[in-house]
Parts: C-alpha cells; sequence; structure tokens
C-alpha cells in the first residue's frame, strides 16, 4: 500500500455500479474525468466514508479505510477527507463564517460535551472588519481560515447566510469548508462549475498555489477536462462506471483511446487509410497529409482541436490539408469556445470566444478549415 | 354555504358575548380555577410531549426496525380515535383496577383517575400524535446532504445533531409545540372520561364551558370566546406554515 491514496474498488447501487482502482501519491493531483452519470459521484461518496464499498478496498497513509473483504469501515468524521461538494451543501442557518470555521470547530471539541458549548475569549480574527459574534473558535485557528478566506475572496461574504449567495458563491465556500478543515486527502467534485468564467480563472489559480503547498493527495472530479488538465498531475477517464483511460494529461492529449476521451482532450480521433503520409477518409473526398509516413492500412488519426484554424475566406499560401466547410454547431466549454465542422469531416476545433466574433461564426457560417501536417497523428492503438 | 356554515356560529357567538360583564365572568372563582387547571394541564402535557414525541419521531423517522410501519400507525391513532374512546381506554389501563394503575396505585399511592396528573395523561394521549407528526414530517422532508457534509468535516453525530438537524428543525418543532398545546387546551373527550370534571381540581376550561351552558349561559359564551381568542392566535402564529401552502 502507497503512503497517498490507493483504491481498487467496487461500488454496486440499484441501478448501476462502479468499479475504479488508482493512486494517487501525497502532494499529487488526480483528475477524474468523466460524464454526468459515469459514477463520478459515487467515487466520491466512497472515498469520503458516506458509502461503503461492496468490494475491494480503499486506503490512506498506509492504512485501510474501508475494506469489504475485512469488514473494515472508517466513519467519515474519523478519515479527514475534504470534500468540496458540487451541490454546495452548505449550513442554511449559519454564516458563511461558520460554515467554513465548522470543521475546525467540530474537531476541536470532539471530546467536550456537545450540549455544552465552551465559549471562548477571543471572539474575531485580527483583521476582520466583519462582525462575527457567533463564532467560537480561538485565536490562531481563526486567523488561519481568515487568512483563508481573504485568499479565496470569502472574507466579504463572512456573514452572510448561504442563501443570500450566488450559486458560484455557495461553491467557493465548500471549496473553501474543504481546505479549513485540516484534511489528509482532499476531493474536489466539480468545484467550478457553477462559477463564471472569470472567477473560475481566479478560483483555479488560487486553489492551484494552494494545492502546491498541501501534502495530502487531491482527487479532482471533473466532466470539463480544461480543469483537470490545468490542476491534475495524472488523469483517469471514467465512463459507464469504469475507468478507461489513465495516464498523465499529455498522454490522454496526444493518446485519447476512446472517442470519449478525445473528446475530453479536445482531440479529434478520425478513422482513416494511411498511404505514406496520405490519409484519405472513408465516405468523403477529403485527404489529409500527416508527418508520420511510416503508418499503412487502416488507422485512427488524432487532430487538436486547438491545432485547426479557421478562416472565412481561402486562406493564401499552403494550400495543403486545407478545406471549405461549415460550422454546424458552437458551445461554450469554460474559457474555450468548441465549433463544430460539418461536412466533408466532422472534426471539432477550440477557438477563443474573440476570434468567434471576430469571424463572425454561427451554425451555418461558411468557413475554410486549415491543419499543419504536423498536427496530424496518428493514433498508437486502435479502440473506437 | 359552505363558508358560512363556519363562520355563522362564530358570530352567534360574538353576538350573544356579554360584553360589558367579561371581566366579572373571567375572574369568578370558577372560571380562574378552570384557566388555571388548563393552563398547568396543558402545559406540562405539552412539555412532557416534547421530551418524548420529538425522540419517538426521529426513531419514526431514522432507524429501520420490524413493525416499524405499526408503531407510526399506533401514534396516529389517537387523531382519528374518538376522545372518549380513548379516555376510557385509560381508565382501564391507568384506573384504580386498571393494568398499570392497580400495580401502580399498590406500590406508591399514586391514583391517576380524577386528578390533575389524570388531566394531564389525557392531554398528552390525544395530543402527542400532533407533534410527532409535524416533527416526523419535517425530519423526512430533511435534506441529509448538509449532514453528510458536517460528517465528512469530523463533526460526531451528537455534534451534528446539535448544531445541523435540531436548527434545521426548529421551525417545524416550533409549529408542532403550538398544535399540541392548542390541541391539550382544548381536550373534552378524554379528560371527562379519564379525569372527571370536578370543579378546581380537574374541570378544565372546556369541561367549564359545558358544565356552566346549562345555568349560566353568559359564563359559558365567555369562556368559549376565551378559547376562540387562543385559535385564532394559534392560526396567526402558524400562519406561513398553513396559509403559505394554500
Amino acid at each position: 500500500m502507497t503512503a497517498g491514496l490507493s483504491a481498487d474498488f467496487m461500488v454496486v447501487r440499484s441501478l448501476f455500479s462502479v468499479t475504479a482502482g488508482f493512486e494517487v501519491a501525497p502532494g499529487s493531483v488526480l483528475g477524474l474525468v468523466g460524464s454526468n452519470g459515469s459514477g463520478k459521484s459515487t467515487i466520491v461518496e466512497a472515498i469520503a466514508g458516506l458509502l461503503p464499498v461492496s468490494k475491494g478496498s480503499i486506503g490512506l497513509e498506509g492504512a485501510l479505510l474501508d475494506d469489504a473483504a475485512t469488514a473494515t469501515f472508517v466513519d467519515a468524521r474519523h478519515r479527514h477527507v475534504g470534500v468540496a461538494f458540487q451541490e454546495p451543501r452548505l449550513f442554511p442557518h449559519m454564516s458563511v463564517w461558520e460554515n467554513v470555521a465548522f470543521g475546525i470547530d467540530a474537531r476541536s471539541r470532539r471530546s467536550q460535551s456537545p450540549w455544552r458549548p465552551r465559549r471562548s475569549q477571543q471572539v474575531q480574527p485580527s483583521g476582520s472588519t466583519v462582525d462575527l459574534r457567533s463564532m467560537r473558535l480561538r485565536g490562531q485557528a481563526a486567523d488561519h481560515i481568515w487568512s483563508l478566506m481573504e485568499a479565496f475572496g470569502l472574507s466579504e461574504l463572512a456573514a452572510r447566510r448561504p442563501t443570500s449567495l450566488s450559486g458560484g458563491q455557495a461553491q467557493l465556500v465548500s471549496l473553501v469548508r474543504a481546505l479549513a478543515s485540516e484534511p489528509r486527502l482532499l476531493i474536489l467534485d466539480e468545484p467550478f462549475s457553477a462559477m463564471d468564467v472569470d472567477v473560475r480563472f481566479n478560483v483555479r489559480n488560487q486553489l492551484s498555489d494552494w494545492l502546491s503547498s498541501f501534502s495530502g493527495p487531491t482527487v479532482l472530479i471533473s466532466h470539463d477536462a480544461g480543469d483537470a488538465f490545468v490542476l491534475a498531475d495524472q488523469i483517469a477517464v471514467l465512463e459507464a462506471g469504469a475507468i478507461t483511460q489513465s495516464g498523465t494529461p499529455d498522454d490522454i492529449r496526444r493518446r485519447p483511446t476512446t472517442r470519449f476521451a478525445a473528446s475530453l482532450a479536445g482531440t479529434n480521433r478520425v478513422t482513416v487509410d494511411a498511404n505514406a503520409g496520405v490519409l484519405s477518409i472513408p465516405g468523403s473526398p477529403l485527404t489529409l497529409l500527416t508527418w508520420d509516413h511510416t503508418a499503412a492500412g487502416q488507422v485512427v488519426a488524432t487532430i487538436p482541436a486547438e491545432a485547426i484554424a479557421l478562416y472565412t475566406s481561402q486562406p493564401a499560401g499552403s494550400p495543403r490539408n486545407t478545406w471549405s466547410t461549415t460550422v454546424e454547431s458552437i458551445q461554450q466549454m469554460g474559457s474555450v469556445v468548441r465549433v463544430g465542422l460539418g461536412v466533408p469531416l466532422a472534426l471539432a476545433v477550440d477557438v477563443t470566444p474573440s476570434s468567434v466574433t471576430e469571424l463572425g461564426l454561427v451554425p451555418g457560417s461558411a468557413v475554410w478549415a486549415s491543419v499543419k501536417a504536423t498536427e496530424v497523428n496518428i493514433a498508437d492503438g486502435v479502440n473506437m | 354555504m359552505a363558508v358560512s356554515l363556519f363562520v355563522l356560529p362564530l358570530i352567534a357567538l360574538a353576538s350573544n358575548a356579554p360584553w360589558s360583564s367579561l371581566g366579572q365572568i373571567y375572574t369568578s372563582p370558577v372560571a380562574l380555577d378552570a384557566l388555571r387547571i388548563s393552563a398547568i394541564a396543558s402545559i406540562t402535557a405539552t412539555l412532557i410531549c416534547v421530551v418524548l414525541g420529538v425522540p419517538l419521531a426521529f426513531v419514526l423517522a431514522r432507524t429501520d426496525f420490524p413493525g416499524r410501519r405499526i408503531v407510526r400507525a399506533l401514534v396516529v391513532l389517537p387523531m382519528v380515535l374518538p376522545p372518549v374512546v380513548g379516555g376510557t381506554a385509560l381508565l382501564l389501563a391507568f384506573g384504580r383496577r386498571g393494568m398499570v394503575g392497580g400495580p401502580l396505585y399498590d406500590a406508591t399511592g399514586l391514583l391517576l383517575p380524577y386528578s390533575m396528573w389524570g388531566v394531564v395523561l389525557a392531554n398528552v394521549f390525544v395530543a402527542m400524535p400532533f407533534l410527532v407528526v409535524t416533527v416526523y414530517g419535517a425530519l423526512r422532508a430533511l435534506d441529509r446532504r448538509p449532514e453528510a457534509a458536517a460528517a465528512t468535516l469530523g463533526a460526531s453525530e451528537a455534534y451534528i445533531l446539535r448544531r445541523i438537524t435540531l436548527p434545521a428543525i426548529a421551525p417545524s418543532v416550533g409549529a408542532g409545540v403550538v398544535l399540541c398545546w392548542a390541541r391539550a387546551l382544548g381536550e373534552f373527550g378524554a379528560t371527562v372520561t379519564f379525569a372527571g370534571n370536578l370543579e378546581g381540581r380537574t374541570q378544565t376550561l372546556p369541561l367549564a364551558v359545558f358544565v356552566t351552558l346549562g345555568s349560566d349561559r353568559d359564563g359559558a359564551v365567555a369562556i368559549s370566546l376565551m378559547l376562540v381568542a387562543v385559535s385564532v392566535t394559534v392560526l396567526i402564529a402558524l400562519r406561513e406554515r398553513w396559509w403559505g401552502q394554500l
């Protein structure tokens, strides 16, 4: 068993089952990427101790948290797993400050009778301008939490109630609440899904800073590959309750083994007939050139979505790998816009929001597409 | 027409009220005794209902044991049972020669029927379901995900109960307490059957209304008006809970 998190388990629920096996070293971040219904929430609940595993085990720092074989099950409250919940699960009758301080508060008074809370002397963290009368923590711990809230821009909201927060703000409170609980393991369940694009960017940077000094393992759950690729050291792709591919972000980007992994990574997978660097596409008049002259026969070519350039008129210069097509769909995906191209070849193209405006792209627009031969790769494994 | 069915009797009550002598009637020994007994019995009964009923609601809502549905049905039974039948049953159980009452009397000399404790017991029997059902409903409807979040943050079960669960259901507990108390205050059938109608000992306000109606109509109307005022106050206190749903 490793020093970090090691999970190899199966959870059987009434309508589906989830199988997962992965290890996360101390200080590193695993990005668990999958679409809705792929079993992400079940994995969160199993690791957090809210749901026992049906088979296999979960271990942290060399000790078993859950083991079906020996009927070991450590209660959620003894696991020290900080969870940033997607549906933020805030405590509605407490202020933002009380929510964030809850973990430290609960653990510091564990040995005392919960029916007779001891009031402590210091009532406010130094530097606080907000009235926090209901707070019960002592100086140092309070200051620590306060500085964490300041770093994430939550100090202004400290006295507010969760009901008065936006969805993104509530999600941020849930994230900071998890960070403040002194976790041994951190689970971030879609931590940015309800945040606006600019807020998401700032919070992600701040979180990245925080994670760089965090000594425990982190599991980041996301349906948005962008967040996972930025924050994670390792990626595991989850489809229909099972992990279908795992590797470094670069591995996934370059060699996605399933269609879903490819679309997550922003890479197109196209089945082609290769012959000396010329790729002909079955059912399409288009041919593409690749740098890879070794492949022959039916292979899968991968083209990164960001490597395809779009023009409103035929680009001057290199006529190779340039074709005329139409825009079929336009979808905002985090900080990029994913444009879907139609005949002669269905491809996903990632562009910036400003270039959508500049090119005047709408569904149905006629455009020219172009990709360099050096960006057209041949995948190792064929597994459509 | 349906509405007038509810409204007309109230108008009749108000128009027959001896407005000028209200103060005099309310300070008469009969009214004061009944008021004292009603207040003590209904408040004591409500306290007992809270102490016993809230834990019962938790057990019914949160645990699974064989026969849970049967217990739940039994708890609700007094709500639909004719109170006189309830009083009779109480008499057979806690009376001088009752299943429990007999041994209790032999051991301690305590006699529940025809005593203040008898009034309290009758009130508890009839009113507790209102509290249990209200708290049970709140617990079943409660979003339990914040409790799970609190557990991941290291909170013990008692700590979660005190800082998460109870504050979340507090409004429902409050509503249940008010309902329970109002039902206890208005209790007639079980009380008169089990505790009798002894002026100054077990005669509550509703019993006083019934007794004085034959001899002193003004007195009966005046005490009725007092109970109407209490009922209206309860309605106003719970208005958001009920009227919001209409």
